[in-house]
């Protein structure tokens, strides 16, 4: 299968990733770096094009630390804004990518202290497009729904920091070298927060009857 | 269920973490504990994947997003605005409070005679006295002598 055919069905599976290996197929897409320096230079057109670039991933970021779209919407902007005006100290140590997640998460941190959430929005929790397909039998969707609004409520309801862990590894997928960096501490404090955070979540889990006490033989 | 001292070992093998996969490996034959962890991991794996979609900002939407990063970026830096305004009340009530209480205590000055006190004697020979009493009940008295000289 040619490199076209593979980018195409790649990019077919998934239609909102804006990924390395697109701009690898796309010779005329300039890399984070180049970006980054023109835009350190004053080059607004650049910029512009690092937000379109991420402003998926940031707004997503965002909106599962936080829970609720209109502030993840604000939040996203104010993280650009930092990364703007943040972009002389760019010195390229850490991907664009980890350092802008890096002011995602402390911009979230701040916000969700002065806040003080600890309650899902359930109106968020129980979107229709953020369910799983739909289920041919009424029942298994409701019983689909009323699990996403539990593991939301769960993942709210745990302290920033536990949450941040958990976002990062389970729904962003990053690694822990990579998690320290974002999150500005060390591998076993990525490892000590992430293991807290599945025990709180499992622990809630259980008590409201969503899952059932695991004895395996 | 008892918890096993492998258990953080074995989430760093389910997190693709682990330096150690072949003894992990081993212990999760021998550990039913932990293998009732690692089941309660992927449990909990996937069902993050049910929150973890989430609709992004859709191009046609790009343009009012950007626009208000935009507006973000050239707005005018408020927060010195705050700070300023108190430091400088502050510095004016500062030296309004210093003024007034220079002007209230006062200095060591000539005072002021508002009266000539009637009279006043003195055994000094050619001396003249004039004795005048000030605005805070004290008296200046003032010793001439003949060539001048106080």
């Amino acid at each position: 299968m040619s490199m076209a055919v593979q980018y195409t069905a790649w990019r077919e599976a998934r239609p909102e990733a804006d990924s390395a290996l697109a701009r690898r197929c796309d010779r005329t897409e300039p890399s984070d770096a180049e970006l980054a320096g023109r835009a350190q230079t004053g080059d607004c057109e650049a910029f512009e094009r690092l937000v379109r670039r991420y402003r998926n991933m940031v707004f997503a970021l965002c909106f599962r630390l936080v829970g609720r779209r209109e502030d993840a919407w604000d939040l996203s902007q104010d993280v650009f804004l930092k990364a703007y005006k943040g972009l002389k100290g760019f010195r390229g140590e850490a991907s664009f990518k980890t350092w802008l997640m890096r002011i995602t998460a402390n911009r979230c941190k701040d916000f969700l202290k002065k806040r003080r959430l600890t309650t899902v929005a359930y109106e968020d929790a129980l979107r229709a497009d953020e369910a799983p397909s739909p289920a041919p039998d009424p029942s298994r969707a409701l019983e689909a729904n009323e699990v996403g609004a539990a593991i939301a409520g769960a993942v709210q309801a745990l302290s920033p920091k536990h949450r941040t862990a958990f976002v990062l590894r389970e729904i962003e997928g990053l690694a822990y070298e990579e998690m320290a960096r974002v999150m500005g501490c060390t591998l076993g404090t990525v490892m000590s927060r992430l293991h807290y955070a599945r025990k709180k979540i499992q622990a809630a889990l259980l008590r409201q009857g969503v899952v059932e006490e695991m004895h395996h033989e | 269920m008892n918890r096993c001292r492998w258990e953080k070992r074995v989430e760093r093998w389910f997190d693709g973490e682990s330096t150690e996969t072949d003894a992990v490996n081993r212990h999760l034959g021998e550990c039913p504990s932990c293998r009732g962890y690692v089941a309660q991991l992927t449990q909990l794996r996937d069902y993050a994947r049910v929150i973890g979609r989430c609709e992004g900002i859709e191009d046609a939407r790009f343009p009012i997003y950007m626009a208000g990063i935009r507006e973000r970026i050239q707005a005018p830096r408020q927060w010195y605005g705050g700070l300023w305004a108190m430091a400088s009340l502050a510095a004016a009530a500062l030296i309004i409070g210093f003024s007034t209480l220079i002007v209230l205590t006062g200095h060591p000055s000539k005072a002021k005679a508002t009266s000539e006190i009637e009279s006043v004697v003195t055994e000094i020979e050619g001396a003249t006295v004039d004795a005048y009493s000030g605005n805070h009940g004290d008296a200046v008295v003032w010793v001439r002598f003949p060539d001048g000289e106080m």
